[in-house]
């Protein structure tokens, strides 16, 4: 946005920046033989002064990445300020770059894999270069081409997003008030009556539920018999529960403010926001059914601006020290095998990377949304229906 | 009349208890403003005013403010402006359709927010104007203009004609009259009912959800914090506005006594 | 020239002045009009077309005339369930505000000095200058598994576990819409009854009437308008509540406005929306219209 934002540290590297750039054009235009000597300087400034500006970012509180240290001192670095609007749900996100007037304001969002086609359907995100996201080249493999990059990030030729963080949606629990539940029933005991939520989280309770019903399909298919099953399971669930939870940073306070001892579904970095109220053991856990697998992209929108500035932050999210820090300040898994080894052991301990091929594509693969649904199956617009009446 | 008494004193704690009912929330919202901790329930943790260093150094409300600010702030200018015209009209000569345009103007304050809101979302959707802080102010116009043409007709119908047939017959043209004549007396009135449409453009989340684009103002900050992680800066930043609207009724009163002096 | 002819000249002049006045008069209101028109009555017709069109994806619309969003908002099990619990809490709420209201209206009118009556209705005043969303989540903070009813009820020994249904459930939204709307119905109904001269009800007094004969033959009738104003108000507006119910209603957090709000936003379905509301708008104008009838009655 405009100076004033900026810390006078910020506002004076920037100047420096754009003086070195300026020197560095100069000196090339005079002295062709001295382009060699330059040229380090040169691309240098003009990454650097690319880099500067203002990231307008819509989509999950923490995907902004504003702890990560080594993201934050990038930040201050490369005079970077970064503007959050944070979603509830999902639909959100389709309903802001849809008719919400987010195309042209907004430069930076996520979509969870499933949603790729989707999105790309309603035209929302815009096609990206990689060549401007080198760090991408950290990633596994699995996340840059083959099957499953070919379905949600990179299909009809071009690229769409790029995935740089996974987890697994459980059940979050008060550590210090009940022990680990194993299974999504254990919620129902009548000790946790009126005591836990449900998340008003649509595809993440489906694929959940399909789970607990243990009709589970990897291609989320689900006849409208299938369907009513899994909407059973959670209307089981509802009955017994406190309150529907408006958003996962809402869980955190009402695990904070000591209004609930559990919630489903759920997601490791409300461990996060919890703590940040106060609550420190506030733990995930993935019960014995299943959980749902998520894989969060970024992706640019249509019509953003200042599209330069959003990929050096994209490229500086997958620095391996970035990657590290984001594992632990979402209590999620990274997508950059480098970036195992810099995390610490609790961190790394959390997700099993050794059998991430395994994971992604057999044990639990990820949670989608329904596409190209032949007649007699249901609809993405059928899931958020029945979600609507769910919670009615 | 002592068998008055008991009947009076009834009615009096009814009153005070009710009272104190309409003022709990408020009251609680004043006082965690202050707590040392995130909580927002009991027990208190003491006072600080880190809340208030926080809103202060929060750019996210200072640009929801100014954002509110420019909506009420235009709507109130084009309201009173297009009100009192629409006032003067309705109470001066009663013409043929002067009920039906009333009874237009009046009835959207009849209507939930949700109505106006996604009735012009749908339109602005279906001609593709992008949703901005002007959409918002088109939702706001329509939803506060009832309210001001009830305060300015109200007015109008008490006011004394006989004053301006005194300065036409002065040779004072139309609008000589209306400018030393009839707007110095109706201008209390204006400047409540501008007082009003303020503070209704100023609180409003119901349309302004729909119609908003990638802005936000105050009302809808507040909303998404309390949705989906609420600190006490939320306590701070509603008792700086509910002391900010004290003064502010109190000097306009001022400037209305001694207008009318 | 005749004295008829001169005063058949009068005339038309009479007539051309009247006939310019009407028309300048005419074009003062016309601005107003014109904002209503275009902010309102336009996009309202547009819902209204929507409402008969089919939709297709999110956000799509095909232009093809179909009656299936309104069959399916009737028909719907669900929708009916949601509008019964909205309509039925907004009533509630309404009725509550107004008969709450009365005695204290009565109080301030009746039976305060005239300074201390602007004070009262000047706090009342003030009591709606807290922004509304404010006032919501304070209730979390009374309500709560922690907060000061249950602190208070632990503490003087009245019950042992926290009272898990003050918060996150139906009771607190009524909560809270009372306390949003009470202030509304006080006033209206202070104003109301400032129309009642004193001297009526001491004069009933007088004859020996009771207070409650007094109220139903005199007061209730004299501000029957106030009554119904505040009724059908806080009726409109709490049943068209939508984040009420979403922040302080647990389990039951859906309303119909919800409903509508999400066909929009989550669902991308226009139509749908359009349908619902528009039956909605068809129950608060019969509402509306039975309780005009409320007015003219002349008491018990």
């Amino acid at each position: 946005m405009t100076d004033e934002l900026l810390s006078p540290a910020q506002r004076f590297s920037r100047r420096e920046l754009m003086r070195r750039g300026l020197l560095g054009g100069t000196a090339i235009a005079l002295t062709p033989s001295l382009l060699a000597a330059l040229e380090g300087s040169a691309a240098a400034a003009s990454t650097a002064t690319a880099a500067s500006g203002t990231i307008n970012f819509f989509s999950w509180q923490g995907y902004d990445l504003l702890d990560e240290p080594t993201v934050k001192a990038w930040r201050k670095k490369n005079g970077v300020t970064v503007h959050s609007t944070y979603v509830n749900t999902h639909n959100d996100i389709t309903a802001k770059f849809t008719a919400g007037g987010g195309k042209g304001i907004y430069n930076l969002s996520t979509y969870e894999a499933g949603y790729g086609p989707f999105y790309v359907g309603l035209d929302i995100p815009q096609p990206l270069d990689l060549s401007k996201i080198p760090n991408f080249k950290n990633a596994h493999p699995l996340f840059r081409s083959g099957a499953i990059a070919n379905k949600w990030w990179h299909f009809k030729g071009k690229q769409w997003a790029v995935p740089f963080t996974w987890g697994i949606q459980g059940i979050n629990y008060q550590s210090d008030k009940i022990k680990a539940p194993t299974s999504y029933r254990d919620l129902l005991k009548p000790e946790f009556k009126k005591k836990y939520g449900v998340t008003d989280d649509p595809v993440a309770a489906i694929v959940i539920g399909a789970h607990a019903t243990g009709i589970f399909r990897a291609d989320s298919l689900y006849t409208h018999a299938q369907l009513s099953k899994i909407i059973a399971f959670w209307k089981t669930l509802k009955a017994n529960a406190r309150l529907i939870v408006p958003s996962y940073g809402n869980m955190g306070d009402l695990f904070a403010s000591g209004e609930i001892v559990a919630a489903t579904p759920g997601w490791a970095a409300v461990n996060s926001f919890a703590a940040s109220k106060g609550d420190h053991a506030v733990k995930h856990v993935a019960p014995k059914e299943g959980s749902a697998t998520f894989c969060d992209a970024f992706f640019i929108p249509n019509g953003a601006k200042d599209t330069d500035v959003v990929y050096s932050y994209i490229n500086e999210a997958f620095s391996l020290e970035a990657q590290a820090q984001e594992a632990k300040a979402l209590v999620q898994a990274a997508v950059c095998p480098g970036a195992v080894k810099l995390m610490d052991k609790a961190t790394r301990a959390l997700y099993p990377y050794g059998q991430l091929t395994q994971i992604l594509t057999k044990a639990a693969p990820l949670e989608v949304i329904p596409a190209n649904v032949p007649k007699g199956y249901a609809t993405f617009a059928d899931w958020n229906k029945a979600w609507e009446k769910f919670k009615a | 009349m002592t068998h008055r008494r008991p009947h009076v004193s009834g009615l009096a704690v009814y009153t005070v208890l009710l009272f104190l009912f309409l003022f709990a929330p408020i009251a609680f919202v004043v006082l965690f403003s202050f707590n040392k901790t995130a909580g927002l329930t009991f027990p208190f943790h003491g006072f600080s005013l880190r809340w208030y260093r926080a809103v202060f150094s929060s750019p996210t409300y200072r640009e929801s403010i100014v954002a509110s600010l420019r909506v009420a702030l235009i709507t109130v200018v084009v309201v009173v402006v297009v009100g009192t015209l629409a006032g003067i009209g309705l109470t001066r000569h009663a013409f043929r359709g002067s009920g039906a345009a009333r009874g237009l103007l009046l009835f959207p304050a009849a209507l939930p927010g949700l109505f106006v809101g996604i009735a012009l979302l749908s339109f602005f959707v279906q001609t593709k104007v992008t949703l901005s802080l002007w959409t918002v102010t088109a939702g706001h116009l329509v939803y506060v203009l009832p309210y001001f043409v009830l305060v300015v007709t109200s007015r109008l119908q008490r006011f004394d004609y006989l004053l301006e047939e005194a300065a036409r017959d002065l040779g004072a043209g139309p609008w000589t009259t209306f400018r030393r004549v009839t707007l110095p007396l109706i201008a209390p009135s204006l400047i409540a009912g501008a007082l009003v449409v303020f503070s209704l453009s100023w609180d409003e989340v119901f349309i302004t959800f729909f119609t908003i684009g990638a802005q936000n103002t105050l009302p809808l900050v507040i909303y998404s914090t309390v949705k989906q992680s609420v600190d006490p800066s939320v306590n701070a930043i509603s008792t700086l506005l509910l002391a900010g609207s004290l003064v502010f009724i109190f000097s306009v009163r001022r400037l209305v006594v001694d207008l009318q002096q | 020239m005749t004295a008829a002819a001169v005063a058949g000249q009068i005339g038309s002049i009479n007539v051309r002045v009247r006939r310019r006045r009407r028309l300048v008069v005419a074009g003062l209101v016309a601005p107003a009009l014109l904002v209503v028109c275009g902010a309102l009555l336009v996009p309202a017709l547009n819902l209204i077309v929507q409402s008969f069109l089919e939709s297709s994806g999110y956000g799509g619309v095909v232009y093809h005339f179909t009656l299936s969003n309104y069959l399916d908002a009737i028909r719907d099990p669900t929708y009916r369930k949601v509008a019964w619990h909205s309509f039925g809490l907004g009533a509630l709420a309404a009725l509550i505000c107004v008969v709450a209201g009365y005695p204290a209206a009565y109080f301030i009118t009746f039976r305060l000095h005239h300074r201390w009556r602007n004070l009262a209705l000047f706090l009342v005043v003030i009591s709606l200058f807290t922004s509304y969303l404010v006032r919501l989540y304070a209730w979390y903070t009374i309500l709560g598994g922690n907060g000061i009813v249950n602190t208070a009820l632990i503490h003087l020994g009245v019950v042992k576990h926290p009272l898990l249904f003050l918060l996150f459930s139906r009771w607190a939204v009524l909560i809270a819409f009372v306390n949003v709307f009470l202030p509304f119905s006080v006033l209206m109904l202070t104003s109301a009854m400032q129309n009642i001269r004193p001297e009526l009800l001491e004069n009933a007094r007088d004859l020996g009437a009771s207070p409650l004969r007094t109220f139903s033959r005199i007061v209730l009738p004299l501000t029957m308008t106030g009554a119904v104003g505040a009724f059908t108000y806080t009726f409109i507006l709490t049943s068209g509540d939508y984040i009420t119910p979403s922040l302080l209603g647990g389990t039951s957090s859906t309303s119909l406005a919800n409903i509508v709000s999400d066909e929009f936003v989550a669902l991308g379905n226009r139509q749908a929306g359009a349908a619902i509301s528009c039956v909605m708008l068809l129950i608060f104008f019969t509402v509306y219209l039975s309780l005009s009838r409320l007015e003219r009655w002349k008491g018990i």
